[in-house]
């Protein structure tokens, strides 16, 4: 038996070690490129190109990173328009690491600032993009925990060397990526009839998503002396702790990944901030929680919201339960702008528009 | 929970340290633990349906105890089909009813007649057709006097549902796997080496053979309109490597995880792609299946002793349930029909016992008549494959037209030269181990340890390679 589960070991073991050389090879941005290009990913090869072919724009920007809620909720054509220079670099899906690779590309073209998603859970999982973008050892660098998640990080990117090595061997694909003029807000489907409904719904489904008012943390607000609302609450207690405190789930190399930006970002005396971007969940608010503990922040950083939401109560604004139409994104943005979002001072420059 | 699931990575070593090193003093215990284990297991996916596995359970222990006393015919009649219906109900409901129900509003209404019945929205339960079939095989051979009744509950339970095999088989006989639960099982270092190199060869046909052949597969099959009748020849082909890859590949990882706990399994694939002719492909694919219905269904009809009339009922009859227990739909009876059409004739000629032996025994190539025989043979499957791969009869036709046409001449739009490659190196790896149980059995032969663990090594690194695009298991769903 001994010698059996030795020989087991010894046998994953190899494998690891094999694998984790293979995954330390690094990817081109050629290969990056051509494995987001015309996929729902596409925001990496443009942001790739423009960080490439067009460094200037980074340069003084005020620049966005974050999932599709950003992608769709943020109109940098029309701040640049009205003399705010920004770049929206924001990439579909959820996950702080391509937050962190853009950062780690753009950190020396000296942008303004960096303005970072602010999620209103934390983030459990990676992002899908993870193995493409970093070597594990840049991950577990960057704050990756020992976890599952590494691991499957490390078998997903021993997948991508197999591709990366036959796209190098035979250039099978094409690499040059046309450059789009702009991109970013780009849902033009309204919710119409569906809305209320799905704004009733998107209360009943989670609880947890409207969490700003309390400032992101889940506050005491429901008086329960049952005996069974205190046990969940025990038990949810111990699922957060394993959750947010330990590497069991990716809620804390999440956190870190956030802190490496914010490194880099002193170090280089860049501003860097968060931002809340609400989902149709928001636009009602006080609605009592159910939770009854508290919980801290994730992130050490200034997050920017809006104290309600309420304006954004209407359909024409809203593509689906998560987000912002075409219409919802200007107004959003405009309401951006008028909140002071950007200081005057230090963002109205006299750029050309694209 | 899938085999090829990360769930059932850590699943496996938690359930094989608590048994070998936590149950292994107490043979009660270890038969406990693959009970709770094997429910884990299932529950996994629908706890609810657990309930039919108990009822099943329960209902054929009970049937078994009563027929070992009973010694009244009619009685002992009247038990077993207490046992037939209740089993066969549950999955004549589960699987059969919408079935039956859309077809009979459909012959009513051909004849003018209007009837609104709704359709149930019935799930499925994973594996029952599997154990289903399992716990028939115990109360029939109690029935026939072959088999003794078990008195332990809790061995029966496991032999129900024994996890590696629950669903999608081997479908295992009482006479072969339930004694083993009777006997203390020690730890054998030779049989678990051998059982997790049969895991890590059926991981590979699964992984790397079934689910990137799936790949295309599915894009030829589901835009078959789309392309050249060269692109629907190489589909079905690499269809026909999908299924073997996936079914073969999940059977391989069932025995070799039982032998990890000290069990044999019957062998349920010997290399069906290299059959000389449909009647040893038949002895060569889903054995255990196929040994069911010859044994409780073929047999009892008469088999093959009567007259011509009766083999060629007996033979369509075998052959329809048989595509008829795969899914409730007409592809697969016409798959089944289609089987029995090229069984036939070597059946009504005597010819279907013809070949037996592994094909070019000893000898490393096969002569040209085996040669061209195996391709005819893997050409009449791949094409009976389509029915079975189609969605429906009219998708079917509509691809064997296309294959039947100037276009079969063209090169294939699709052309996937790396999987065309890994394809060659499994059959050629699959010819030289084909006089074994599965293609890597005799690797311990190599003496220097360094090739073999090297060949252990980069499998497993080819595996993980190919993680990532994980599809279900074809057989899960019937």
């Amino acid at each position: 038996m001994k010698q059996f589960i030795t020989r087991i070991i010894f046998l994953f073991l190899c494998l690891l070690t094999i694998s984790f050389i293979l995954s330390e090879i690094e990817f081109s941005d050629e290969f990056i490129i051509s494995k987001t290009k015309n996929t729902n990913f596409e925001k990496v090869a443009w942001s790739l190109n423009l960080i490439k072919n067009n460094p200037e724009q980074i340069k003084g920007a005020v620049v966005f990173l974050g999932p599709s809620l950003f992608l769709t909720g943020i109109n940098d054509s029309l701040l640049n328009l009205k003399g705010i220079k920004t770049v929206n670099l924001a990439i579909n899906h959820v996950g702080n690491e391509t937050m962190l690779f853009i950062v780690s590309r753009i950190k020396d073209l000296a942008p303004q600032e960096i303005v970072l998603y602010k999620s209103s859970n934390p983030i459990l999982h990676s992002h899908k993009l993870s193995p493409l973008l970093f070597k594990p050892s840049e991950l577990y660098h960057s704050g990756q925990g020992l976890n599952f998640y590494l691991v499957q990080h490390l078998f997903k990117r021993l997948k991508l060397v197999g591709e990366y090595l036959s796209f190098s061997y035979f250039k099978t694909n094409e690499v040059i990526y046309q450059s789009k003029s702009n991109y970013g807000v780009r849902i033009n489907k309204k919710l119409c009839n569906d809305y209320e409904k799905i704004k009733e719904n998107s209360h009943q489904k989670d609880e947890t998503m409207n969490l700003y008012q309390n400032k992101f943390k889940y506050s005491y607000e429901k008086e329960s002396t049952s005996f069974i609302t205190k046990i969940n609450s025990i038990k949810r207690r111990i699922l957060d702790c394993l959750w947010f405190e330990t590497n069991l789930y990716n809620a804390k190399s999440q956190t870190m990944f956030v802190s490496k930006i914010k490194e880099y970002c002193l170090r280089l005396n860049i501003e860097c901030r968060m931002l809340y971007v609400p989902s149709i969940k928001d636009v009602e608010s006080n609605y009592a929680y159910k939770r009854n503990y508290f919980r801290n922040t994730s992130y050490d950083l200034e997050i920017f919201k809006f104290s309600t939401y309420k304006s954004f109560d209407k359909a024409t604004l809203w593509s689906d339960f998560q987000h912002m139409s075409k219409y919802g994104a200007s107004v959003f943005t405009n309401k951006l702008i008028d909140n002071n979002f950007f200081k005057k001072e230090k963002y109205h420059t006299t750029i050309k528009h694209q | 929970m899938l085999f090829n699931s990360i769930d059932f990575a850590l699943f496996l070593p938690i359930v094989f340290i608590l048994y070998w090193f936590v149950a292994n003093k107490n043979l009660k215990l270890q038969n406990a633990l693959i009970v709770g284990a094997s429910y884990l297991f299932y529950g996994w996916w629908d706890w609810r349906f657990l309930f039919l596995i108990l009822f099943s359970t329960f209902v054929d222990y009970a049937v078994g105890r009563k027929l070992k006393t009973e010694t009244k015919d009619t009685k002992r009649k009247i038990l077993l089909w207490t046992s037939i219906i209740a089993n066969l109900g549950f999955l004549g409901f589960f699987k059969y009813y919408n079935f039956f129900l859309d077809n009979f509003i459909s012959a009513f209404s051909f004849f003018g007649m209007e009837i609104k019945v709704n359709s149930l929205n019935i799930i499925l339960p994973v594996g029952i057709s599997f154990y289903t079939f399992q716990t028939l095989s115990y109360t029939i051979d109690v029935y026939r006097r072959k088999l003794e009744p078990t008195k332990d509950f809790i061995a029966f339970s496991a032999f129900v549902s024994f996890f590696p095999q629950l669903v999608a088989g081997p479908i295992e006989r009482a006479s072969n796997l339930l004694p083993q639960f009777y006997k203390k099982r020690t730890f054998d270092y030779s049989k678990a080496v051998d059982g997790v190199r049969q895991i890590l060869w059926g991981l590979f046909k699964k992984i790397v053979i079934a689910d990137q052949c799936a790949e295309y597969a599915n894009s030829i099959f589901n835009n078959s309109a789309d392309y050249s009748g060269s692109t629907l020849v190489l589909g079905a082909v690499l269809f026909g490597f999908q299924i073997y890859g996936d079914f073969s590949g999940y059977s391989d990882i069932a025995i070799g995880t039982s032998r990890l706990f000290g069990f044999d399994l019957k062998q349920n694939f010997a290399f069906p792609y290299f059959s000389r002719d449909i009647a040893e492909f038949w002895r060569r694919w889903h054995i255990s299946l196929s040994t069911w219905f010859r044994d409780y269904l073929y047999i009892p009809l008469g088999g093959s002793r009567g007259g011509t009339w009766m083999k060629v009922r007996n033979t369509f009859m075998i052959f329809i349930v048989s595509g008829f227990w795969h899914g409730a739909n007409w592809t697969f009876i016409v798959w089944g029909a289609l089987n029995a059409i090229y069984f036939l004739p070597l059946l009504l000629t005597k010819n279907n016992r013809n070949n037996l032996e592994t094909v070019a025994k000893g000898k490393i190539f096969p002569s040209i008549k085996e040669f061209s025989s195996i391709i005819l043979t893997f050409g009449l499957t791949v094409f009976a494959w389509i029915f079975f791969r189609a969605n429906n009869l009219e998708h079917a036709i509509v691809y064997i037209s296309g294959i039947f046409s100037k276009s079969i001449i063209s090169s294939p739009e699709i052309l996937p030269i790396q999987n065309l490659l890994i394809l060659t190196i499994f059959i050629i790896t699959e010819w030289i181990g084909r006089e074994n149980e599965y293609a890597l059995q005799k690797i311990w032969a190599i003496k220097w340890n360094g090739v073999r663990w090297s060949i252990y090594i980069a499998i497993a690194l080819i595996i993980a390679i190919n993680i990532g695009n994980e599809q279900d298991f074809i057989y899960f769903q019937f």
